[in-house]
């Protein structure tokens, strides 16, 4: 499984891992992983630790989900990101829309 | 009976045992054809028989069997020399060959199969063994229909996607045309991944002629990326004709895709114009890759223009940034601008081009020609074969030294010239006139320039006196606002970076001000034999100095600027008015 995640102990933390290359292919798995953000959940974390690339389709599908946490009142948070992604993120601007730890 | 239209739900509900087939047997041996015949048509099979080789042969030809039970040994031609020719005849179908045959050494059998035959049946023969051997290769040869059905409906279709795509590429490129791309200080090169290009690139020249250029890159590939180009080259095509600026241009394009497309798709884009009388580059960049801007005099890259923005169709208009970098080019640079399918493009190991390299070779200072040639070589030669994963385009621009084109004055033609004093042209009767005062704090959010020449020309003129018009304007226009409201100096453009300077100064200014106006006044006056458009304008700054006009218009004068020169050279006449806060033109054509 390239994306794995979990709801953390404290169950207000939705932890997402992504391995490997964020792409189209991962768009369902992406989804499934993420249909479980809603109350009390109110943080989405995208642990990008493992992730070596990422294409337009992946910050389209990181827009959706900062929607989707904007409706249920969560925040996305990127974390762990490699400079590679870094370089995507910020090319994009996107590192201005999503908290980055 | 046609084994084709069976579904497979009359397989599975047993419909094709009790299947009516054709058969055609084959055995020298007139006992053995008629118990075998007698057999067969029992179970309700029409049956043809031959004698021989041959006959079976001709039998075939006429009669089209569904299945051939072969008999091996037959005078004159054999069985397997039988079997060879009707196989021949079979052209994209299933029709089974089984031998019967009292043989049963396994070399034999083995030479069945060689010569073309699907199954054996040993002699004698048991009744059921037959039957069940029939109803297999019948299912079989219903497997064969469907499988062939399916492939010939898919091929259709596909056929008929692909030449629906086509069609709708044909149309597609007549909306989203490459502008002025093939201009001579022009070269790119767009390489798609589907027959619809995610890559958008426009260019077009606007009516003060500066060159705008547009690069796109649309989430995705194909067509679904490829609809979303087609506003935007509407919006681009008829904003710069209208004369609107970069930061006016991004922005409808924001509003139009963040209404068209859905959350998670994008465009990232990078607009530029180039004003090649002041080699000035006012970019805008939202998620392209650096735009880089070298010399084949230097090895150093001169400037790289950062995205600093998000892509197109995200942000909501409130949000949305069009702040544009203001930079300074000489003549004979080249400004590079290419989407991330080419950074992004892998060699046969899997690694990436790599901004990096794209750098290098932009830097490196051509011997010959410009780093366009060498890039597009060096990605070729990177990739090899290697399959693309994404569109890319890359294009090169070369700022050109242009001369100011001043089109040649109408000449006037015996009839009354029009004084230009101000209180004689209101007394005429006129095609239209119009009256408008704009405050600065209007001025601030709309350029009112493309909406005004867009109304003189929709009123007064078609496309010949366009541009003509559109200078006047936007000269007299631009003046009384930097130069009457902000009280700009124009000698800042002369500095090094000039423009730079003046421009930011510009804007500084324009975000400090709260008191101004702009007053514009303009009417169409039709005469027997020609036309004039009367524009008076006034603003509420100081005037200048009529001891000063002559400086002014020497600066103006200077390469770098158009300026009043260019309107006196345009108009039949212009005077300036009161302390200098206002200026009467007329503009005539025939």
């Amino acid at each position: 499984m390239a994306i794995e995640s979990v709801v953390l102990d404290d169950q207000k933390t939705l932890k997402i891992v992504v391995e490997g290359n964020f792409d189209f292919n991962l768009h369902k798995e992406f989804r499934d992983a993420y249909s479980v953000l809603k109350e009390p959940i109110t943080k989405c974390v995208i642990d990008m630790a493992g992730t070596d690339y990422m294409d337009s389709s992946a910050l389209g599908m990181l827009l959706i989900l900062r929607d989707h946490a904007e409706s249920v009142g969560a925040v996305v948070v990127l974390s762990n990101c490699k400079e590679d992604i870094k370089g995507i993120l910020s090319v994009a601007n996107f590192d201005d829309m999503f908290e980055m730890e | 009976m046609d084994l084709n239209s069976l579904s497979p739900q009359d397989i599975l509900n047993e419909n094709v045992e009790t299947a009516h087939i054709d058969i055609l047997i084959v055995d020298d041996d007139s006992t053995n054809r008629f118990v075998l015949q007698t057999m067969l048509q029992k179970a309700g099979h029409n049956v043809y028989a031959a004698a021989d080789g041959f006959e079976a042969v001709e039998l075939y030809k006429s009669e089209r069997p569904d299945l051939v039970l072969m008999d091996v040994m037959m005078p004159g031609m054999d069985g397997f020399e039988a079997t060879k020719k009707i196989k021949e005849e079979i052209v994209d179908d299933y029709v089974p060959v089984i031998f019967l045959t009292a043989l049963s050494d396994e070399q034999a059998l083995a030479k069945c199969i060689d010569s073309g035959g699907d199954d054996f049946l040993s002699k004698p023969y048991k009744k059921d063994l037959l039957n069940a051997k029939l109803q297999a290769h019948i299912r079989l040869k219903h497997l064969y229909g469907t499988a062939k059905r399916q492939r010939n409906q898919l091929a259709e279709h596909n056929e008929r996607v692909h030449s629906e795509q086509v069609l709708a590429q044909e149309i597609y490129k007549g909306m989203v045309h490459a502008g002025c791309l093939d201009n001579s200080n022009i070269q790119y090169m767009m390489s798609s991944m589907a027959l619809f290009n995610g890559d958008v690139l426009f260019g077009a020249i606007t009516p003060s002629g500066c060159l705008h250029i547009m690069l796109g890159d649309f989430t995705g590939h194909g067509l679904s990326a490829a609809i979303g180009a087609v506003p935007l080259s509407n919006v681009f095509y008829t904003m710069t004709s209208k004369g609107f600026g970069i930061s006016d241009i991004v922005s409808e394009m924001n509003r139009k895709l963040k209404d068209l497309l859905p959350v998670g798709m994008f465009c990232a884009a990078c607009v530029y114009e180039l004003d090649p009388v002041g080699n000035t580059l006012r970019i805008w960049n939202g998620g392209i890759p650096c735009a880089y801007i070298c010399n084949n005099a230097n090895t150093e890259i001169k400037y790289a223009v950062k995205s600093s923005h998000l892509p197109l169709g995200i942000l909501s208009s409130e949000k949305f940034d069009a702040a544009e970098d203001v930079i300074n080019l000489s003549t004979g640079d080249y400004i590079y601008l290419c989407t991330d399918g080419i950074t992004e493009a892998r060699n046969p190991e899997g690694r990436m081009f790599g901004e990096e390299r794209v750098k290098k070779i932009l830097s490196a200072g051509q011997k010959q020609g410009s780093g366009f040639a060498a890039l597009r070589q060096s990605l070729k030669d990177y990739c090899q074969n290697n399959e693309q994963e994404d569109d890319m385009t890359f294009i090169e621009v070369r700022v050109d030294p242009v001369e100011i084109k001043v089109p040649k004055k109408i000449s006037t033609t015996g009839t009354e010239v029009l004084s230009s004093k101000d209180q004689e042209y209101p007394s005429l009767a006129c095609d239209w006139d119009m009256s408008i005062t704009m405050d600065v704090s209007v001025l601030k959010k709309v350029d009112p320039i493309p909406l005004l020449n867009q109304l003189v020309v929709d009123l007064s003129c078609k496309d010949e006196n366009k541009q003509e018009i559109f200078l006047v304007l936007s000269e007299l226009i631009s003046n009384a606002i930097d130069h009457g409201i902000l009280q700009l100096d124009s000698k800042v453009k002369l500095g090094k970076d000039g423009f730079v300077k003046y421009y930011s100064d510009r804007k500084h200014k324009f975000d400090e001000i709260k008191n101004g106006w702009v007053h514009i006044d303009m009417k169409h006056v039709s005469m027997e034999n020609e036309q004039k458009l009367i524009v008076h304008i006034k603003d509420s700054g100081n005037g200048f100095d009529s001891t000063k006009k002559g400086e002014e218009l020497t600066i103006n004068r200077n390469p770098s600027g158009r300026g009043i020169p260019l309107v006196e050279q345009l108009c039949e006449s212009i005077e300036h008015l009161g302390c200098g806060n206002e200026v009467v033109a007329i503009y005539k054509w025939s």
